[in-house]
């Protein structure tokens, strides 16, 4: 073999047609391995994308059942004497009344409540920025046509912080407080704390209930308490 | 597998193409070390576009030497193609003497006796000058002429023999001491 036919076979080792053909194929069948690959992941991203919103959406609505559930589950603390059930306002029909009343404030007005015998300060548990407590008197007319407003209604205590948050007491011997709005008490559930029956209503921020105790009728209206601080309020008074 | 009616034709473009798009490969890239792969990546484009619309309408070679042509600019980046500029003098003015040799250059007259040639090989394609391994491929391997050679590389006939002619002395100084190598 000459020395020019050498190099030739080197030159053809190096560059070869047949080994270029195959690393063509090669790169070829890697392309469309990576291709169907995208394609797979490209493809499969749709059923994923469905089974995430679909989840979500079931989710959503398993939460909104949920947070449904927890607001009307009775929450039990045996030890405490406590069911309580929270009725969720805004799905109620409510019609505002127009109320003719007359209401005086910084009055005396009798306390509805039990009393502490051994003076114990913790006796109520009222959220500690709620440090004013207001006393006002409602009256009505005997009818239509009187003209004083000398008829005792109710009586209210109004504890608060003189800004937002307040926990608004009404209470009446003989009937119950006035309202200044109506809605269906009918399928409300009851709410037990140490054997007395409450209904208890929530209504965006505020909570609202209804109960006999100690020989007086109660409303309690709240603004931006919470529910912890509203139970915790309403246990302490009923005893 | 790929699909047997575009391997087909794939297969078909490749043999009646691939000799001519080498040749225009290694004589347009920087580096002959590049050929293999800047034609890999120009048959592999081809393929792709078989595989997306019908080329039968088309100067397939010259098609091909498009993608190449675009394939050997992409595969460069702008300080690559600084570095492979080459520093060898290009004109005829020291090489009067070879330009009296025959256009025949006879490697037998060399005593380069080292038996593996593979290693010549990659010794002439590590020159800097990459004029020489071009022109030794197409010398050698294509058996082209100098005259043809220097029309391909776009310069002189005497420039072409110097370079094979020096570089065949060194090879013959490197490699032709009884086998053994010089370094």
């Amino acid at each position: 073999m000459t020395n020019k036919e050498r190099l030739k076979n080197a030159i053809e080792q190096d560059i070869n047609p047949a080994n270029n053909y195959n690393e063509i194929i090669k790169k070829i069948e890697k392309e469309r391995k990576m291709k169907s690959k995208n394609n797979l992941l490209k493809w499969s991203l749709v059923p994923i994308c469905l089974i995430v919103f679909i989840s979500g959406i079931i989710f959503l609505n398993y939460k909104n059942d949920n947070d449904n559930l927890l607001e009307n589950k009775p929450s039990i603390d045996k030890e405490n004497n406590i069911t309580l059930n929270i009725n969720d306002m805004s799905k109620m029909d409510m019609t505002k009344l127009d109320t003719d009343i007359k209401t005086v404030s910084g009055v005396n007005i009798p306390y509805p409540f039990k009393v502490n015998d051994n003076q114990d300060e913790k006796w109520f548990i009222i959220p500690s920025d709620l440090s004013q407590t207001k006393n006002y008197i409602v009256y009505t007319k005997k009818d239509k046509d009187s003209k004083e407003y000398d008829v005792v209604a109710n009586y209210i205590m109004l504890i608060t912080d003189n800004n937002e948050r307040n926990i608004k007491v009404k209470y009446s011997k003989d009937k119950e407080p006035i309202r200044d709005y109506y809605f269906s008490e009918e399928d409300s559930k009851i709410t037990t704390i140490n054997g007395i029956d409450l209904k208890i209503y929530k209504y965006g921020k505020s909570f609202y209930t209804i109960f006999s105790y100690n020989g007086y009728n109660f409303d309690i209206e709240t603004s931006n308490i919470t529910e912890q601080e509203f139970s915790d309020y309403l246990v302490s008074i009923l005893r | 597998m790929a699909s047997e009616s575009y391997l087909y034709k794939f297969n078909d473009i490749y043999d009646k193409t691939y000799l001519d798009l080498l040749k225009y490969i290694i004589v347009k890239c920087h580096n002959i070390n590049d050929a293999n792969d800047i034609i890999q990546e120009t048959y592999l484009e081809l393929w792709n576009i078989i595989n997306k619309k019908e080329l039968s309408d088309i100067n397939i070679k010259s098609y091909l030497i498009g993608i190449a042509n675009n394939k050997i600019k992409k595969h460069y980046t702008l300080l690559q193609k600084i570095k492979t500029i080459s520093i060898f003098e290009k004109n005829d003015k020291d090489i009067e003497l070879i330009d009296l040799l025959e256009d025949k250059i006879n490697i037998e007259n060399f005593i380069i006796q080292k038996d593996n040639w593979i290693t010549i090989w990659q010794f002439i394609k590590s020159q800097k000058n990459q004029d020489i391994p071009k022109a030794f491929y197409l010398y050698y391997k294509l058996e082209l002429s100098i005259k043809e050679i220097a029309k391909e590389l776009k310069v002189s006939e005497s420039y072409i023999k110097n370079l094979i002619y020096r570089t065949l002395k060194k090879l013959q100084k490197k490699f032709g001491n009884g086998g053994i190598s010089n370094d």
